[in-house]
């Protein structure tokens, strides 16, 4: 008990050790305690040195004082958060102890190089397959006669990690199933087989297994939230930009009132009612509804059926027709006045669309800065923050793999 | 001392830093205390000038962009690291590091296949509470391995690895940085050795709980967010 109590007591002096740097004397982002007075150099343990932070100012720019002013370079920071992003795994002492024994104006070139190394690694490999994961929210083996779920995420870690444009995720008609070898961390070639010419992940039989659902309401919140950043909890899908309104009070969506299916003869009327009631779906399906019958024809298990394969959730569960979503000559669309067809016209649509450009732009960074997922999280990003990236992003050749290095890079990112 | 006792002693001592400072990172290390959600009050306090003209100061959305969130190592990360650092990921025995880890998969909420979920952001409670305890049982391991080129190769500096203590009890500064991920300095080496210090040396047994203490809140520390 002596030594229990001892113990309690010894460990309470430390929490108030460490509660002390709540003082507005921000400590040293190398530094356990935060009791001022950080010095450059001396101030290390002979196992490294901090770095300087005198001249660091913040990228608000002008005379703001923020918190983004207050920030301190640390080269040695920045690697230990880009290791366990880019390879699951703090930097070895050696390669800290490198970069902290470089000079000032090696530093920056040295954390290169080993952000470049570490993108050559098979760890990183793994770790895009596994940021994908998250942001498909899918992953594992076939099972149980149905597909595999990680075709999609390696897929998209393929892409990311050869520097192939991020549209081709989109718009790819060969290879979109590829297989990773979790042992060695290689990528093989592979085929989607599930009935349909392939048009990137569009068409992945795992995605449309496991986002199986009635109407496929469940696919379009997919790729709603996965190449928009939205969430499908937003009141509106696609807010009007225009003060016209055509519908009841509350209407907000960019499309025209009545383009999506109602009234007294449909299975499901989207346009029922009038007033807030109605509106609180048609703020939505507006948009929904001129995209779910694009995937319709995916049944339960991903395979491409030549009629819908996904049902009406009535009583009976009938399988859903063309006009349970839109009336008679209503177009499918990716979003108002952008009319697709089919799935090869929808992924050009969307390869095109800079909304989903700045959404992959968005994703990289807010992984990179430990913000969390966009969706899951709610955390967005300041447009003129993304906005450098997101402009060479265009103008190349839509790399995800460079873009990631360039966020590493960044001014913010090498600021703690 | 029981390992629970140790438990709740180390989980007192990062939760009320963490309560007092809104983040054990950020009173640790500088970062964020918590969302940042407009400007820095304590920036502004100290401004010359006061407040920024609005026009001049970034937004709330801007400033909050630009700044590192607080980072969570990933399920399979930790494995990664704590493995190169001399701990046996693979041992089976229940309150073994290993063990714990391979049990926590559902508390570090890793989805099942087909749960349309992933891996969380962000720490709960539940997962920093195991966290914790692996960290506290992986002490002994990192303090009898990390000088071993073999079992600890992250550990290794200039062909030379190390231990945890030196021949007076005192804290290795680069076993220390090699458990932060980041150089140690003067005052993580203060941390450290301020609870190896309380120890009573003519008590070997309580020199023990006292090192492994130590690793465990230096670990605790670097690695996790409130």
């Amino acid at each position: 008990m002596d030594h229990e109590r001892k113990l309690t007591v010894t460990v309470l002096a430390v929490a108030v050790a460490l509660a002390q740097g709540t003082a507005c004397d921000r400590p040293d982002p190398n530094k356990l305690l935060g009791d001022g007075g950080a010095g450059t150099g001396g101030d290390s343990a002979g196992a490294g040195a901090t770095e300087s932070t005198s001249e660091a100012t913040g990228s608000g720019g002008g005379a703001a004082t923020s918190a983004l002013d207050a920030r301190t370079l640390s080269y040695t920071e920045a690697l230990r958060s880009a290791s366990f992003k880019l390879v699951g795994d703090a930097p070895s002492l050696q390669e800290m102890m490198d970069l902290d024994r470089a000079s000032d104006a090696d530093k920056p070139a040295v954390y290169e190089a080993m952000i470049d190394e570490r993108m050559q690694r098979p760890a990183f490999r793994h770790r895009m397959v596994d940021f994908w994961r998250g942001v498909f929210r899918m992953g594992g083996p076939a099972l149980g006669g149905m597909p595999s779920l990680d075709t999609a995420p390696v897929f998209a870690a393929k892409i990311t990690v050869e520097g192939r444009p991020f549209t081709d995720l989109l718009t790819a008609q060969t290879g979109t199933c590829p297989m990773f070898d979790e042992a060695t961390g290689a990528f093989s070639e592979g085929s989607c087989d599930n009935g349909i010419t392939p048009t990137g992940i569009l068409t992945d039989p795992g995605v449309h297994a496991l986002y199986y659902g009635n109407m496929a309401f469940r696919r379009t919140r997919f790729f709603h939230e996965t190449f928009l950043c939205r969430s499908a909890t937003e009141a509106v899908a696609e807010p009007r930009q225009s003060a016209t309104n055509d519908g009841p009070p509350g209407y907000a969506s960019a499309w025209a009132w009545g383009t999506i299916t109602g009234g007294p003869g449909a299975l499901v009327d989207f346009l029922a009612g009038s007033g807030q009631d109605s509106v609180i779906c048609a703020n939505c399906h507006a948009t929904w509804n001129h995209r779910a019958p694009l995937w319709a024809n995916f049944d339960e298990a991903g395979q491409y059926q030549p009629l819908i394969a996904v049902h009406v959730p009535t009583a009976d569960l009938p399988f859903a027709k063309r006009s349970d979503w839109l009336p008679k000559n209503e177009s499918t669309a990716w979003k108002s006045g952008v009319t697709v067809a089919d799935l090869p016209e929808l992924g050009a649509a969307m390869a095109a669309d800079p909304e989903v450009h700045a959404c992959a732009v968005a994703r990289l960074w807010n992984y990179a800065m430990s913000r969390g997922d966009l969706v899951e999280t709610g955390k967005k990003v300041s447009p003129e923050v993304i906005a450098p990236f997101v402009a060479t992003f265009e103008q190349g050749d839509r790399d995800l793999l460079k873009t990631l290095k360039a966020i590493l890079l960044s001014d913010d990112f090498v600021r703690f | 001392m029981s390992n629970r006792s140790l438990r709740r002693a180390l989980l007192v001592a990062v939760f009320l830093s963490a309560s007092a400072a809104s983040g054990v990172l950020g009173a640790l290390r500088g970062w964020p205390r918590g969302p940042a959600i407009g400007p820095d009050p304590c920036a502004l306090s100290k401004s010359p000038e006061g407040p920024p003209a609005p026009g001049d100061a970034p937004d709330d959305l801007e400033i909050d962009s630009r700044l590192h969130g607080c980072q969570r190592v990933p399920y399979t990360a930790l494995r990664t690291f704590l493995a190169a650092r001399g701990v046996d990921m693979d041992a089976a025995a229940p309150s073994s590091a290993g063990g714990l880890y391979t049990s926590a998969k559902v508390a570090f909420g890793v989805p099942p296949q087909g749960s349309r979920r992933s891996e969380p952001s962000f720490h709960s409670t539940a997962e920093a509470t195991k966290l914790f305890d692996i960290f506290l049982q992986a002490a002994p391991e990192i303090i009898d391995h990390i000088a071993d080129p073999v079992r600890a190769p992250a550990c290794v500096l200039d062909g030379q690895s190390r231990p945890m203590f030196d021949v007076t009890g005192a804290c290795v500064p680069e076993s220390v940085s090699c458990l932060l991920g980041r150089p140690a300095t003067k005052d993580d080496l203060a941390l450290c050795n301020s609870l190896v210090d309380k120890a009573s040396p003519e008590d070997p047994g309580d020199v023990a709980v006292k090192q492994r203490m130590a690793v465990a809140v230096l670990l605790g520390a670097g690695h996790t967010c409130e």
